[in-house]
């Protein structure tokens, strides 16, 4: 029984030690961590610190839905959360998204662009559920076109029916994507200052739906 | 003596060991094969089309796809897209589930909930464990029979 106290020892040692291995540990593995971890905020700190009166030009939009419709018909086509965070839920007939979005600087006609990047490209369908059309039908007889898509400076333009013999390898390779790839590797939508309530018209939109522009709605809580 | 308390002491802890550990062992969360991926539903009746996230900390998100609507809409609807977002518990009561949903504030009745679809209303529907890639058939608070997925993934 002299000999408890003996093991005790060697055991409070052993634990000590543990512990300090796993403290450590913990303190290495949060520093990188700390070192690799993205800036949650998607509008810059440095931005916010310049001006006084800064006014997030998104904070209408938080804790609200933004819809987009057609602009012919009226139809709604797709309902967006943004969060405070930094990340968002796009969803659409086709199912939901998340993902993170980037504001640009504000542009002369006082919209923001608003890039959405998805987590992820997936495409979720339920199986024996006829799947909805995404585009415009084929034209019989018609030489195949594609669309392409390409975002630089927070700004997002798509062409469609881009004869592929005209487009270069990167842009073959970018055109064969779908609306997930599109998404998840970036498409810009600039957003005004609006109020919940309003609804409006967008003509500067990558993808507009009907008349070259989308109708937005801007619509009370996560709906 | 001090050799022999050692091998007792260890003979004892290799004999705990297992019990210990299977007492601890925690019970099988029925909700596992949920988490990150998507339950999805389809009305029979009415065709509308949901799919509902049930994440690890007891929020959830429904997402429904009410189809073409009559009118157009404006700020009030009617959507065709609508999506609601709360919190849920799963209550064990005699040998059957309970999935008990509530809806975030600002509680706004969407349509979804107004054509009582499935998951639409803060209340508690019945529920069955099931696995990815499963289908099955279920009624919603209306007596309409649902189509059911759990589906790989979000």
């Amino acid at each position: 029984m002299q000999s408890l106290p003996g093991v005790h020892a060697v055991w409070s040692a052993r634990r000590l030690g543990a512990f300090a291995l796993c403290l450590s540990l913990g303190l290495a593995l949060r520093e990188a961590r700390a070192a690799d971890a993205p800036a949650l905020s998607p509008i810059s700190d440095t931005a916010k610190s310049t001006s006084v009166s800064w006014v997030d030009p998104l904070e209408n939009y938080y804790e609200n839905t933004l819809v987009c419709a057609a602009a012919v018909t009226g139809n709604d086509l797709c309902h967006l959360w943004l969060y405070r965070d930094g990340s968002f839920i796009n969803f659409d007939e086709n199912g939901a998204h998340t993902g993170h979005y980037q504001v640009g600087p504000t542009r002369p006609d006082g919209k923001v662009p608003v890039c959405q990047f998805w987590d992820t490209t997936n495409m979720l369908f339920l199986p024996g559920v006829p799947r909805p059309m995404m585009g415009p039908p084929p034209v019989p007889g018609a030489a195949p076109t594609v669309m392409l898509c390409h975002t630089a400076d927070f700004h997002t333009t798509c062409r469609r029916g881009v004869d592929p013999a005209t487009m270069t390898a990167q842009e073959l390779k970018e055109s064969g994507r779908n609306m997930a790839e599109r998404f998840y590797n970036g498409m810009c939508y600039p957003l005004g200052p609006h109020h919940v309530g309003d609804s409006w018209f967008e003509d500067d939109d990558p993808l507009p739906g009907q008349a070259s522009k989308d109708k937005l709605l801007l619509i009370p809580g996560h709906q | 003596m001090k050799i022999h308390s050692k091998n007792l002491s260890a003979l004892l802890g290799a004999c705990l060991l297992p019990l210990l550990s299977q007492a601890a062992a925690p019970a099988a969360d029925p909700l596992a094969a949920y988490y990150d991926n998507t339950l999805a539903c389809q009305n029979q009746v009415s065709k509308a089309v949901c799919r509902v996230w049930l994440n690890r900390d007891g929020h959830y998100y429904a997402f429904y796809d009410l189809g073409v609507q009559a009118k157009q809409p404006d700020i009030d609807g009617p959507f065709r897209i609508e999506g609601r977002e709360g919190t849920y518990t799963l209550r064990a009561e005699a040998g059957s589930y309970q999935l008990c949903l509530w809806v975030a504030a600002p509680r706004i009745r969407i349509g979804a909930e107004k054509q009582r679809e499935l998951y639409s209303e803060a209340t508690c529907y019945g529920f069955t464990p099931h696995k990815v890639g499963e289908s099955w058939s279920e009624n919603d608070l209306a007596g309409r029979s649902n189509k059911l997925w759990l589906l790989a993934g979000r």
